[in-house]
Order: C-alpha cells, then structure tokens, then sequence
C-alpha cells in the first residue's frame, strides 16, 4: 500500500475518534489528536510529493469500487501528479496550521468534539477530492467537502443566520454537484471510462462530439458553484457566518479552489477544443472561462469596497482572487493558476486567521468602524496582517506578487487581440480596487483612532505561532513558482522580463495602498460616497433578483392558491356530501324494518330469479340445439 | 308418477307451507318453526334425490338424461349431507331462541312487525 492513502486515512481516522471519544479524552487530547492526524497526513504527502519527484506520477489502486458495465475506470485509486501533490501538500499544511490555530481559538467552546471531527472529517473528504483518479470517487469528495463546509458553516446552530447560511451554502453546492454528475453521465455514456488519464485521452474526447460543449459546460457549473463564481456565489459571503478558522481552512485556502483544480484536471477537455478546430465554435469554452473569471474579479472586489466586516471583506477578495485564477484557467495558463491558489491559499489563510485573532481579542466584533488603535498593543499580529496584506496586494518579494504577475502575463498572452488586452486591463483596474480594499481594513483595523474600549483579549502562543509559519510560508512561496508552473503545465513559462506589464501592476499596487492609507489614517471610514454602494454591491444585487424572483413566484402560487383553495376545499368535499347524503336517504327507504316484508322479499325475488335461470336456460340450450 | 316424484312433491309442498308462514306470521317462535319446516323441507328432497336419483341409471326419470355414466354422486352423498343441514339446524336453533329469549326480556315482548328499531 502507498503512503499516499495514509493521507487519506489519518483525517478520517481523527475524524471517528474525535466524534467519539471526545468525552473520554478531554478538550485538549483531542484538539492534539485532530491536529496530529492532519500532521501525519502532511508528512505523508510531502513523501508523496517526493515519490512523484522520482518516480514522475503513478496511480495507486487500493481496491474495485462500482461495477457497471460497459463503463471502466471506476476503481478507489489514486492518482499522484504534480498537479495532486501540490494540492495535497497545500490542503494538508495549511489545515494543520489551522487546526493547531482552533485549538487556541475554540478552546472556550462547548462543542469542541464535534468542531474538530467536522474540521477532519472535511481535510478527508478534500483529500479525496484532490486524490481521486476518476471522476466518480472525486464527486464523493466532492459532495463531502459539500457536507463538512454545511455542518462547519452551521456550527453555532443555535444561531438562526448561521443555520441558513449554512442551508443556503449546501444548495448551492448541489447545484454544482448535480451538474458535476451529468459531466459523468455525458462522459461516461460516450467514453466508457471516467478515468483521468483514460478519457483526457485526444482518441476519447474525439468520441464526445459535439457533446463536448455540453460536458465542459456542465463541468464548469460544478466549479462555479463550489468556486463560488458569479453567478453561484451568494453563499460564500454568507458562509462567515461560521467560526474563523473553517472560513480560514474552507472558504478561502481550499475547499473554493476545488473548482479551480477540476478545470486544470479537465484542462485536455478544455485545450482540446481549442486545438483540433473540430467544432466552429471551438474556443467558446474558454472565452466564457475568462470573461466570467474576470466579471467576478471585478464586481467582487468592488463589493469588497462596500463592505465594513472584517470577515465579508475577506471573502469577497477571495472570490476575486478565485476569478484571477478561473481567468488564468480560460487563457490556458495552468501553472499560473495552481501557482495562484498555492500561494493565495497561504496569505489568504494568514490573513483570516489574523483576523480571527483580532475579533478574538476585540470579543467578537467584526466592524472595522469600531476597531482602530490595534497597531501599537499587538505588533505581532499587525505585522502577520501588514504582510498578508502586501501578498494580497501584489508587492514584491511576497507571493502574491510573483502569481499575479504570471496569471495577468498569462492572460495578456501575445498581446495581440483586443479581448486579451482588455482582460488584462481589467485585471490590473481589479489588483488596483484589491490594494484599495486591503488597505483600508488594514489601516483602519490597526491604525485608525481606537473605536473601543475595555480589555483586549490577547491570543495564546498556540494562536501566534502558526500565523508566524504562514507568514514565512507567505514570503517565500514565491520563489518556488518558476518550478512549480513548470511541472503542472509541463513546460516552462516564458522567459520574464521586467516590462511595462510588470511595472504597472506594481504601480497600482503601490498607488491602492497610498490611496488607502493617506484616506483612513485619520479614520475616516469611507473614500466612496454612501451614494454609489448600489453600484458597488452589484454582487449582492443576485440575492436580493433571486429573492424578487422567488417572491413572484409565490405571489403567482398565491394568486392561484386563493382561486382554487374554495374549489378544492370546500366546493369539492361539500359536493361529495352531499351526493352519499342523498343516495343514502334513497336507499334508506327500502330499509322499512318490517321483519315480513323482508323475508316476503327474499322469497320472491329468490323464486323470480329461479324462475328467470330456468327459462333462461331453456331457451339457450333450445336455441344452441336447432 | 314415480315414488320419488311423490316425496319431491311433499317437500316442495312442505318449502311453500314453510316460506308462506315466514311471511305472514308476526309471532318470531312462528317464524322460527317455519324456517325449521323449510329445512326439513329440504333435508327431504336431499334424501329423494340421493335415494332414487343416484347410480341407477334404470330408476331415472324418462326426461333426464345424463350426460356420462359419473355425472352422478354415490348414493350416500345426499345423506351426508341431510346430516351436515341437521347439524346447522340445531345450532341456528339454539342461536335464534337465544335472541328471541333476549329479545322478550328488554323489550317484554316479541312481534316481529314492533322490533323495527333498525330501520333507516
């Protein structure tokens, strides 16, 4: 057996013996327990990840899974690229770091089993999800990871907002899922195979026709929702509803860039429309990859303005940074994505969890209008914030800067369409608003005039030190990406050089923060006017155009509800009433209680009958005879 | 007109007797002799038949005729059945003065045309 399904294995083992012998063990052995299973799985994937150093990739089957017929493929095996180490090593060190931060961070909660077992029952499921070597076991993860963010989002059940966020987020997702399973329907009728490596094959794709359109599109569904990409995003703002370190672990460092790994899985599907020119329409696919991956960028990171809670902010630049990644995805450049969500995933996760400590210590306040003043009595956690920040923002030498760069060259390609250059534009406007935003919270979240009083409650060593290891993994992530986009997309980027692109995504960079900190130093909370917020939060207008339409809905049931109720209800049964009440009053009358009649009405009917057989009889057999 | 012709006749004479007094006494211990009697009457023609009709090809009436020589039960089969309607006989009997006793004693007395409580 390969160390690989310890990667697997270990989570899920955590998981049962979180949910139950949390009683028996005690708060802290089993946040230990939870957090050295999730070690263990880390080890076994850099030792994967190695593996596949050596030995190139291989697939590991563990045993048969479904047999259907005429359909192969469908084994519990797992495939081990690049691509998959790389996830693996990401999801299994951040969760770690995060699960040693909880145990500081939910130390005061009540339900710290069922926490922990859902937070390891989650690192399981996207462990599979990234592992599977066939689409069937990745809709298994895939639906799981689903079912751990729903129990995560809805933690503080007795909390009604977080309970339907959590409803809300587990809709969405299935959605995703079930388009995800007419992707396997469609491939799986016209391939016979749901394997990676079998169907992504040009001979297999060749098989789908013109249903190629239709499986990528179907596949794309699934991303966006899991994603959280317009128009399937609604949940993500939604899902802060549950504890910082599963917004930290699953609404920003892993679980929403599944969607962005299964277009670089399926990326054969994607490419191979694009290469053989079988249908006229061949690039459609990719097209509306990039646009989409744009719109969000742009839009989400213009709510992201609008916003005032720490947490909302952070989750709609996620969104937006998810979009630079589908665009990098759309224009073929799939390094640069995975090169993005790495790295995202480490600031991203260094910047909630710094989050985290600074509504821990403020005691649960989440608007920056009332933080401020932070900056001075806790160094520590500004600077972890300053530099998540600076990676968000794209300066150099951090990681952001590095992944953005390759993803905005990636879209700009050869620079010689228009629609490239004006992706690229919009790229650049979006790093601009995403430096604007990300420092407004900071700067008004640690050196805005103090906005609160009373005691500030500082964060335990095992709060602090994994924000320090992510920001060092933050720093220097960025230097791994020359290799790492080597191997995902199998050949170098192109040579770099510093050029006008480079300079001017640095420069909006710089002019974002300038803007932000020369605005809010003084605590002013808002550069924008009150007045342009409707135009900002064009996000949130889904919700409220999904609410109007669910509510014309009801008002049309309710128009026909208000006919028909008297007719069904009342018309109906009274109809029906009154019917048996008068055949009963009919038959009634033949019921005389008169014992003799009765008797007298036997017999003769008996006789007449007789009577009636017997001639009846006569005449048959004297008519058959003649 | 063969013997069994004559017994036949008796009882359907005896069924008439029987269901004309069903139908017009009101007296139910009456009316309960007159079910009695139609049974009796029937038990009759069960033996009639099983005694003269059964078997014997040559004792048949010149008007029947038999489709094959087994179209006929054995000689017994009607006996056995007079016994089995003797048998349901007593049984009803003891049943139906049963009710009748109850019936005198809530309502202290028995006319079949009075006890019309169940009419609709």
């Amino acid at each position: 057996m390969d160390t690989i399904w310890l990667v697997l294995a270990l989570p899920l083992l955590g998981s049962l013996l979180c949910a139950t012998h949390y009683r028996t063990l005690g708060k802290a052995a089993t946040g230990m327990v939870a957090s050295l299973a999730i070690l263990g799985a880390f080890v076994a994937s850099v030792q994967t990840a190695y593996q596949v150093q050596l030995r190139h990739e291989f697939t590991a089957h563990l045993s048969s899974w479904l047999h259907i017929p005429g359909i192969s493929g469908l084994d519990f095996a797992a495939l081990a690229d690049p691509l998959s180490a790389t996830m693996l090593c990401t999801v299994t060190g951040v969760a770690f770091l995060i699960h040693c931060f909880s145990m500081g961070y939910m130390a005061d909660e009540e339900d710290y089993g069922r926490f922990f077992a859902s937070l390891n029952l989650f690192v399981a499921t996207m462990v599979l999800l990234v592992m599977a070597n066939n689409l069937a076991l990745m809709l298994v993860g895939w639906g799981g990871v689903g079912y751990a963010s729903y129990s995560l989002i809805g933690f503080y059940r007795q909390k009604p907002s977080a309970v339907s966020a959590a409803r809300k987020a587990f809709l969405i997702n299935v959605v995703g899922d079930v388009a995800l399973m007419f992707a396997i329907f469609i491939i799986a009728t016209h391939c016979s195979t749901l394997e990676f490596k079998a169907f992504l094959q040009p001979d297999k794709l060749d098989l789908l026709g013109g249903d190629l359109i239709l499986a990528g599109l179907c596949l794309m569904v699934g991303a966006y929702a899991k994603s959280a990409q317009l128009p399937l995003h609604t949940w993500l703002p939604d899902a802060m509803e549950g504890p910082t370190p599963v917004s930290a672990l699953i609404h920003a460092a892993t679980m929403v860039t599944a969607g962005v790994y299964l277009m670089v899985r399926c990326a054969p599907l994607f490419r191979f429309v694009h290469g053989q020119e079988l249908l006229p329409m061949a690039d459609d696919l990719n097209v509306i990859m990039m646009r989409f991956g744009a719109a969000t960028a742009l839009l989400a990171a213009l709510c992201a303005i609008a916003q005032n809670d720490l947490k909302r902010i952070l989750a709609y630049s996620t969104m937006s940074q998810l979009g630079y990644m589908f665009m990098a995805a759309g224009a073929g450049a799939y390094g640069a994505a995975i090169f993005h969500l790495v790295t995202h995933a480490f600031f991203k996760a260094l910047l909630f969890l710094t989050a985290g400590v600074v509504i821990h210590a403020l005691h649960g306040e989440q608007d920056i209008r009332k933080m401020g003043g932070l900056g001075k009595k806790m160094v520590g956690v500004q600077l972890a914030f300053l530099i998540g920040s600076l990676a968000l923002a794209g300066i150099p030498p951090l990681a952001g800067f590095f992944s953005k760069e390759s993803i905005l060259l990636g879209v700009f390609g050869d620079g010689k369409s228009v629609e490239h250059e004006l992706l690229w534009a919009v790229g650049i406007l979006t790093a601009l608003l995403t430096s604007y935003y990300t420092g407004r919270a900071y700067v008004l979240t640690f050196w805005a005039p103090a906005q609160h009083e009373g005691k500030l409650h500082y964060p335990s060593s095992s709060m602090t030190w994994p924000l320090a290891v992510l920001a060092l993994a933050t720093v220097a992530a960025g230097f791994g990406g020359h290799d790492l986009i080597q191997s995902i997309q199998g050949q170098a980027p192109p040579e770099e050089s510093f050029g006008g692109l480079q300079l001017t995504a640095l420069a909006v960079g710089v002019v974002g923060l300038g803007v932000a900190y020369s605005t809010h130093r003084s605590g002013r909370q808002r550069l924008v006017p009150e007045g342009a917020d409707p135009y900002l939060r064009g996000c949130e207008a889904i919700d409220g155009l999904t609410k109007s339409l669910a509510a014309s809905f009801r008002g049309f049931a309710d128009k026909v509800a208000i006919k028909l109720d008297p007719v069904v209800s009342q018309v109906c049964p009274d109809l029906v009433r009154r019917s048996m009440l008068s055949t009963s009053t009919l038959l009634c009358q033949l019921q005389s209680g008169s014992l003799r009649l009765y008797s007298f009405t036997v017999l003769t009917s008996s006789t007449l009958l007789v009577l009636v057989v017997y001639f009846l009889s006569r005449f048959i057999s004297g008519g058959g005879g003649q | 007109m063969t013997e069994g012709m004559i017994t036949l006749g008796l009882s359907a004479v005896l069924f008439a007797i029987g269901s004309v007094g069903v139908a017009i006494r009101r007296n139910p211990l009456i009316m309960f002799m007159c079910i009695e009697l139609m049974l009796n009457s029937a038990n009759l023609a069960l033996a009639t038949f099983s005694r003269y009709y059964s078997r014997v090809p040559e004792t048949l009436p010149d008007s029947i005729e038999l489709a094959s020589s087994t179209d006929l039960g054995s000689a017994t089969d009607g006996a056995v059945f007079v016994f089995l309607v003797m048998t349901i006989a007593a049984a009803e009997a003891v049943v139906g003065l049963a009710i009748i006793i109850a019936i005198f004693r809530t309502h202290k007395q028995v006319d079949a045309d009075e006890l019309a409580e169940l009419k609709g």
